[in-house]
C-alpha cells in the first residue's frame, strides 16, 4: 500500500518533467523567446524584426549591443550607434571590426578570397545579411556571384 | 603529387604500352632480317627464332594500334586518320608509316615463308602460290624496304613524344635515337624469348648472333640515355628542373634507377657477358635476360611518359 | 667621253644608293617575312587582358560557358588566381587568363594528325573542326599553354575559338569581353590601326607567354603592377 501510493505519486510528475524537458527546445526555438529578442531594445525596434540565424543563437548568447554598440544618446542625435549598412554613418573600418571581434579574418580568406581585398574596404553588410535565418549569400551561385561583383565593379 | 596523376598529365600508360609493342615490333622485324640475311639464308624459315620474329611483329604492331586506336575519345573515328592526313603532323607521318611497314611486314613474312607454305598448298589455291612466288622474287626489295620502315618505326615512336613543344623532357633530339635502340633491343629480347620458348636451341648460332650485337647495343643505349639527361641538365632552366625531378628522389627515380638501369640494362649486359665467356647458354638464362630486357624497356617507356609531362616548360 | 664618264658614275652612285636601299628595305621586310606574317590578311583577331583591369570576378568564364554551352566540369577560360600579396587589410591578388592564344605558329595545329585543328585564313583564330577530331588527344598535350580539353558532349578537343561561331557570326564582341564588369579584356582587330585594340597595345606594356617556344601567341597581357616581386 505504503509503496503503491508513493508510485502513484511518483508517476505524474515523472510525467510533468518529461513533458517539460520535450517542450522546452521547441519553445526555444521561437523567435519571441530567443534571449536576444527578450533585450530591451526589442522593447521600440519591434518593426525592425526579431532577431534568427546565427546570430540569435541563445548558446552564443549575443546582445544586440556587442555588435551596434551601447545605447548612450540613442535614440536622441549624437548617438554612437553602429548601423551595419553600406548608407551607414558608421565607418567601414568600425563596421567589418565590430565583426572582425569573432571572425576570424584568416578563417573568412579561407571561406572566400574576396574578405581579404575587400577588408577595409567594404563593409560586410553590402554582400552579408546579418538578421536573417540563413545569409543568402552562403548559397549563391556562380553566376549570381560573379553578377555581385558587377553590381559594384562595373565600370561605365 | 601522385606518381601517375597530376596537373598536366595528358597522355597516360596506354600510350607507354603502345609506344613499346611498336618498337618492339620493328626491333623483333629487324633482327629477324639481320638473321636471315647474315646467318640464315634461304632455310631461314626453319629456325624458331625466325618463326618467332614473324610471330611477334604483326601481334605487337597490332596489339599497340589496338590499344592506340581505343585509346581515342572517339575510337569508331579512327579511320579519319587514315582518311586525312597532315604533312607538318609526327603522328600522321607514324600512321602513313605504320600502314606501310604492315604491308611490307605481311609481304616480307610472304616471303620468308613462301617454300614450306607452297608445299602445304601442295598444288592448290594456284593464286596464294602466285602471289607467293612474286614476293619470293621481291625479297630483297621487300627486306630492304622493310629495314628502313621499321627503323624509321622505332625512331618514330620517340619523334612522337619529342614534337611536345611543351614539355622539355620530351622535347629532346636525343628521345628518338634513345627509343630507336631501346625498341630494337626489346624486339631482340622479345625474338630469343619467344624463340627458346618454341623449342629453339638456346645454344644456337642465332642467340649467338643477336647476343653479339646485344652487348654493344646495351652499351649504346647507356650512353645515349647519359646524354640524353646530361643534355638536359646542361641545358638548364626548366631542361635541368625536369630532369632533377624524373631522376631524384620519388616513384619515377626508383623506376629510373632500379628498374631501367639496373633490371632493364645492367644485368642484361651482365649476363650476355657471362653468356660469351662460359661455354654453353641455357634456356634459363636467355629466357631470364629476355625479361629483364623486356621490362626494362617497358619501365623506360612509362618512365619516360610520364616523368616527361611532369615538369612543363 | 666626260658626259659618259660622268653618266657613269651618277648611275653607279645610284645603283649604290638603290642597293644599299634595298638592303635595308629587304632587311625589314626580311624580319616580317621572317615572322611568316602574311600581309595580305587584312583580318587578324587578337585579345589584351590587362591583369590591373581584372577583379577575379569570373564573368568572363559564365558568360562563356552560356554562350558557347560548354559543359560543366571544363571551361575554356579560366582566370587564374595567385597571392595573396601584402598583409592583411592591404592586400592584393594577381589575375592571370588562361585560354588559347592564338598562336601564329600553333603547336596544336602542327601536331593534328586530320587537320581538325586549324587556323582560319580569314581571321587568324585557332579553331577546331570537331567532325573532324578523333580525339587522340595530341593537340592536349603538344599546347605549351595547356588551354585544351576533351569536351565531354562531343568528345573532340575543345577550346576557345574567340567565339568565332556564336558572337562574331552575330556581328558581336566575344561573350567573355561583353560579360566583363571592368573592361579588363580588350578584343580586335590586331590589322586595324584605329582599333581599340592597337591603341591599347600601343599604350599599355604587354606582355606574352612563353614566347621562346616562337608558338606566337595573340593573347597579350598587361602585367600587374602591385604584385610580390619573385626572383
Amino acid at each position: 500500500m505504503c509503496r503503491l501510493s508513493r508510485f502513484w505519486l511518483l508517476l505524474p510528475s515523472f510525467i510533468c518533467l518529461v513533458m517539460v524537458g520535450a517542450s522546452s527546445p521547441v519553445h526555444a526555438q521561437s523567435t519571441e523567446s530567443l534571449a536576444i529578442n527578450q533585450n530591451s531594445c526589442m522593447k521600440c525596434h519591434k518593426r525592425n524584426g526579431a532577431m534568427l540565424g546565427l546570430h540569435g543563437n541563445s548558446a552564443l548568447a549575443i546582445q544586440c549591443q556587442y555588435c551596434h554598440g551601447q545605447r548612450g544618446k540613442h535614440p536622441k542625435k549624437g548617438s554612437n550607434i553602429r548601423r551595419f549598412s553600406s548608407d551607414s554613418t558608421t565607418s567601414v573600418t568600425e563596421q567589418s571590426g565590430a565583426c572582425l571581434e569573432c571572425h576570424d579574418h584568416e578563417t573568412l580568406a579561407m571561406a572566400d578570397w574576396t574578405h581579404n581585398v575587400h577588408a577595409d574596404r567594404v563593409n560586410c553588410a553590402s554582400c552579408h545579411q546579418l538578421h536573417v535565418e540563413y545569409d543568402p549569400i552562403i548559397r549563391i551561385s556562380a553566376k549570381e556571384r560573379s553578377q555581385l561583383c558587377r553590381g559594384c565593379h562595373l565600370d561605365k | 603529387m601522385s606518381a601517375f596523376h597530376f596537373e598536366g598529365l595528358v597522355w597516360h600508360w596506354p600510350i607507354a604500352i603502345y609506344l613499346f609493342l611498336a618498337g618492339l615490333s620493328a626491333g623483333a622485324v629487324f633482327f629477324g632480317i639481320l638473321l636471315k640475311h647474315f646467318k640464315l639464308g634461304k632455310k631461314a624459315y626453319q629456325s624458331r627464332f625466325i618463326q618467332a620474329a614473324a610471330l611477334i611483329a604483326p601481334v605487337t604492331v597490332c596489339a599497340g594500334l589496338g590499344i592506340l586506336v581505343l585509346d581515342l575519345t572517339k575510337p569508331w573515328d579512327f579511320w579519319k586518320i587514315l582518311v586525312f592526313y597532315n604533312s607538318t603532323s609526327v603522328m600522321s607521318m607514324g600512321v602513313l608509316i605504320l600502314m606501310a611497314y604492315q604491308v611490307m611486314l605481311f609481304a616480307w613474312i610472304g616471303a620468308v615463308f613462301s617454300a614450306p607454305v607452297i608445299q602445304w598448298c601442295d598444288g592448290r589455291w594456284g593464286l596464294l602460290k602466285k602471289g607467293l612466288i612474286k614476293l619470293q622474287q621481291w625479297e630483297d626489295v621487300i627486306t630492304g624496304i622493310l629495314v628502313i620502315l621499321s627503323l624509321s618505326l622505332g625512331a618514330y615512336t620517340g619523334f612522337l613524344l619529342s614534337a611536345l613543344i611543351g614539355f622539355p623532357l620530351l622535347n629532346n633530339p636525343v628521345l628518338p635515337v634513345l627509343f630507336l635502340i631501346s625498341g630494337l633491343s626489346s624486339g631482340a629480347a622479345a625474338t630469343l624469348l619467344v624463340g627458346v620458348l618454341l623449342k629453339g636451341d638456346p645454344n644456337g648460332v642465332e642467340v649467338r648472333f643477336i647476343h653479339g650485337i646485344e652487348i654493344p647495343m646495351i652499351l649504346i643505349e647507356m650512353a645515349v640515355l647519359f646524354t640524353f639527361f646530361a643534355g638536359l641538365i646542361l641545358s638548364g632552366g626548366q631542361s635541368q628542373v625536369a630532369a632533377f625531378n624524373a631522376l631524384g628522389e620519388g616513384f619515377w627515380g626508383w623506376i629510373f634507377w632500379a628498374g631501367v638501369v639496373g633490371l632493364g640494362l645492367t644485368l642484361p649486359l651482365a649476363f650476355n657477358l657471362w653468356m660469351k665467356v662460359s661455354a654453353d647458354r641455357k634456356f634459363a638464362y636467355v629466357a631470364v635476360t629476355a625479361c629483364f630486357s623486356l621490362v626494362g624497356v617497358l619501365l623506360l617507356r612509362n618512365f619516360i611518359l610520364y616523368t616527361g609531362q611532369m615538369t612543363a616548360t | 667621253m666626260d658626259i659618259s664618264k660622268r653618266h657613269f658614275l651618277t648611275s653607279c652612285g645610284t645603283l649604290l644608293a638603290g642597293i644599299s636601299i634595298y638592303t635595308v628595305a629587304k632587311e625589314l621586310a626580311q624580319t616580317e617575312a621572317e615572322l611568316g606574317v602574311d600581309q595580305t590578311q587584312t583580318i587578324k583577331y587578337a585579345m589584351v587582358h590587362d591583369e590591373n583591369l581584372c577583379i577575379g570576378c569570373n564573368a568572363c568564364e559564365q558568360a562563356c560557358r552560356e554562350v558557347n554551352d560548354v559543359p560543366v566540369g571544363v571551361s575554356r577560360v579560366v582566370i587564374k588566381r595567385t597571392g595573396p600579396f601584402g598583409e592583411y587589410p592591404d592586400q592584393s591578388y594577381r589575375f592571370s587568363r588562361l585560354s588559347c592564344q592564338h598562336c601564329e605558329n600553333a603547336p596544336c595545329v602542327t601536331v593534328c594528325p586530320t587537320g581538325a585543328a586549324y587556323i582560319d585564313s580569314e581571321t587568324g583564330i585557332v579553331g577546331v573542326n570537331a567532325d573532324m577530331c578523333v580525339g587522340c588527344q595530341y593537340c592536349i598535350a603538344a599546347c605549351p599553354y595547356q588551354v585544351r580539353f576533351i569536351n565531354p558532349v562531343t568528345k573532340a578537343a575543345d577550346k576557345c575559338d574567340f567565339c568565332k561561331e556564336t558572337r562574331l557570326k552575330q556581328g558581336k564582341q566575344p561573350a567573355c569581353v561583353e560579360a566583363c564588369p571592368t573592361h579588363a579584356l580588350v578584343f580586335g582587330n590586331i590589322r586595324d590601326p584605329d582599333s581599340e585594340l592597337v591603341k591599347t597595345l600601343k599604350t599599355k606594356p604587354t606582355y606574352r607567354a612563353k614566347m621562346d617556344l616562337g608558338t606566337r601567341p595573340k593573347l597579350f597581357h598587361v602585367s600587374t603592377i602591385n604584385r610580390e616581386i619573385v626572383l
